[in-house]
């Protein structure tokens, strides 16, 4: 069998191939690690030998680490190598890596992108020529802008690592003058949250929804319920999944909305700058299955603007504490997702106040 | 273990910083590990944790359906606003009599 190699070029490796080898351990004999002392011994095994991941540490005796990086990440044959670079003292231009880590190096936040990469990488089910289709599917998957008088919505759509296990869509009935939609988050940020995503998840809702939408529950709260059922019948272990459904109805002029574990919403009133949050707690769906969800109704005529995420983008939102990226340490630690619903005044009777989107 | 301490036959899990994705995989096998060891009782203990991620809630969670309510306790979850939040999210408390 062809192991999959990491190369450590370091004069002194110390911590970081203990940690190498501690982690490989769990994949049995599928991960060899290989050592070069410097940049030009580096470069000779990495054109030698098919690397999986190197990990540079940028302080070699004889070439910057960050300009092998470069090299390696800007040759066609060597750019699909994952590379991490360590002991950088400050980002130059051109600098090329993956995951960049500046000096000192705290071996803890080493030790999780390793695992994060391992398991993502060694994990998956998928070979490279499915994952670079499934990467084309959920991009043709996702739901083009709407815009008409009274409104506008689109999508925000970014996977922690090219794939998501966020899923989201809308779809608008003119006739009815209604704008029906959902978003979910099958927890976890890998290929198996993704094949759950689009294999299980969005077939059951757009099945679902077609019902809804026919009057066939008398609510969303009754709606989710039997996504709950459904969701237990799934699979012999259930996979807990925030959920919410939407359901904006322009004559009446409310907006529903029922949330499984999709914590709040986030919107902003008319003549207002700042937004608000909605706290919608409620179980999560697939958590247990004779649970009640709560419908939420907001009068749409005060409304300007709504936002329905996922919590990896909620997460992001500053508040009176630390910011999360210091806490997590990552810019983004999840995958992020969002519908914003943007209200023109035209539904409240009054065309000629457009707000600027 | 890493983050698993086993004592008669409860587990205690431990979580320095950030309890995310990457964690919840190792702690996942740990968990299963000390009840193939006896354990019948799981403690989470999250005195030093300075968030939670889905994917970690998830373990939770099914640990939590694996054992029972009456198997597990969540301890410490106050003291912290932004753990507090996440499993407010999922009204998790409210399945847990010993959720402090």
């Amino acid at each position: 069998m062809m192991k999959n190699i990491i190369l450590i070029i370091s004069p002194d490796p110390g911590d970081i191939l203990s940690v190498c080898r501690s982690a490989a351990e769990g994949y049995g004999d599928e991960i060899e690690i290989l050592l070069a002392e410097n940049a030009i011994d580096g470069l000779d095994k990495i054109s030698s030998r098919k690397i999986m991941l190197a990990i540079i540490d940028n302080d070699l005796p004889d070439i910057p680490g960050m300009s092998i990086a470069s090299i390696i990440k800007d040759s066609p044959k060597l750019e699909d190598i994952e590379i991490i670079l360590y002991n950088m003292t400050r980002m130059y231009p051109h600098a090329r890596a993956d995951t960049f880590f500046f000096s000192p190096l705290d071996i803890s936040d080493f030790e999780i992108a390793l695992h994060e990469f391992l398991d993502y990488r060694l994990n998956s089910a998928m070979v490279s020529g499915s994952l670079e289709k499934a990467i084309m599917d959920q991009e043709a998957r996702l739901p083009q802008e709407i815009e008409t008088d009274s409104f506008a919505i689109r999508a925000i759509y970014s996977p922690y690592h090219l794939l998501s296990g966020d899923g989201l869509d809308y779809w608008y009935d003119k006739e009815n003058k209604t704008l029906y939609g959902y978003i979910f988050d099958c927890v976890g940020h890998d290929v198996k949250s993704y094949l759950l995503a689009t294999m299980d998840i969005m077939p059951m809702i757009e099945n679902s929804f077609r019902s809804y939408e026919a009057g066939v529950y008398e609510s969303l709260s009754s709606f989710m319920s039997s996504l709950n059922e459904y969701i237990f019948n799934l699979h012999t272990e259930t996979e807990p999944t925030p959920m919410l459904l939407f359901h904006i109805d322009f004559k009446s002029g409310f907006i529903r909305l029922c949330s499984a574990g999709i914590p709040n919403i986030i919107f902003r009133n008319y003549g207002s700058r700042f937004t608000m949050v909605l706290e919608t707690p409620n179980y999560i769906l697939g958590f247990k299955p004779d649970i009640e969800f709560r419908e939420e109704v907001l009068d749409l005529r005060d409304v300007a603007q709504v936002i329905f995420a996922t919590d990896g983008f909620l997460d992001m939102i500053r508040d009176d504490t630390e910011d999360i990226c210091d806490v997590v340490n990552s810019a983004k630690h999840d995958d992020v997702s969002a519908i914003i619903v943007n209200f023109y005044d035209a539904h409240n009777g009054h065309p000629d106040h457009k707000e600027e989107v | 273990m890493e983050y698993v301490v086993v004592r008669n036959n409860r587990a205690l899990v431990t979580i320095n910083g950030v309890f995310r994705a990457s964690i919840s995989v190792v702690l996942k096998a740990e968990l299963e590990q000390a009840f193939r060891q006896g354990c019948q009782k799981v403690v989470f203990d999250f005195q030093n944790t300075t968030f939670i991620d889905s994917p970690s809630l998830k373990v939770i969670l099914k640990t939590l359906d694996s054992v029972g309510a009456e198997n597990m306790d969540i301890i410490n979850v106050r003291r912290n606003d932004k753990i507090h939040n996440s499993f407010k999210r999922y009204r998790i408390e409210n399945y847990i009599s010993s959720f402090v």
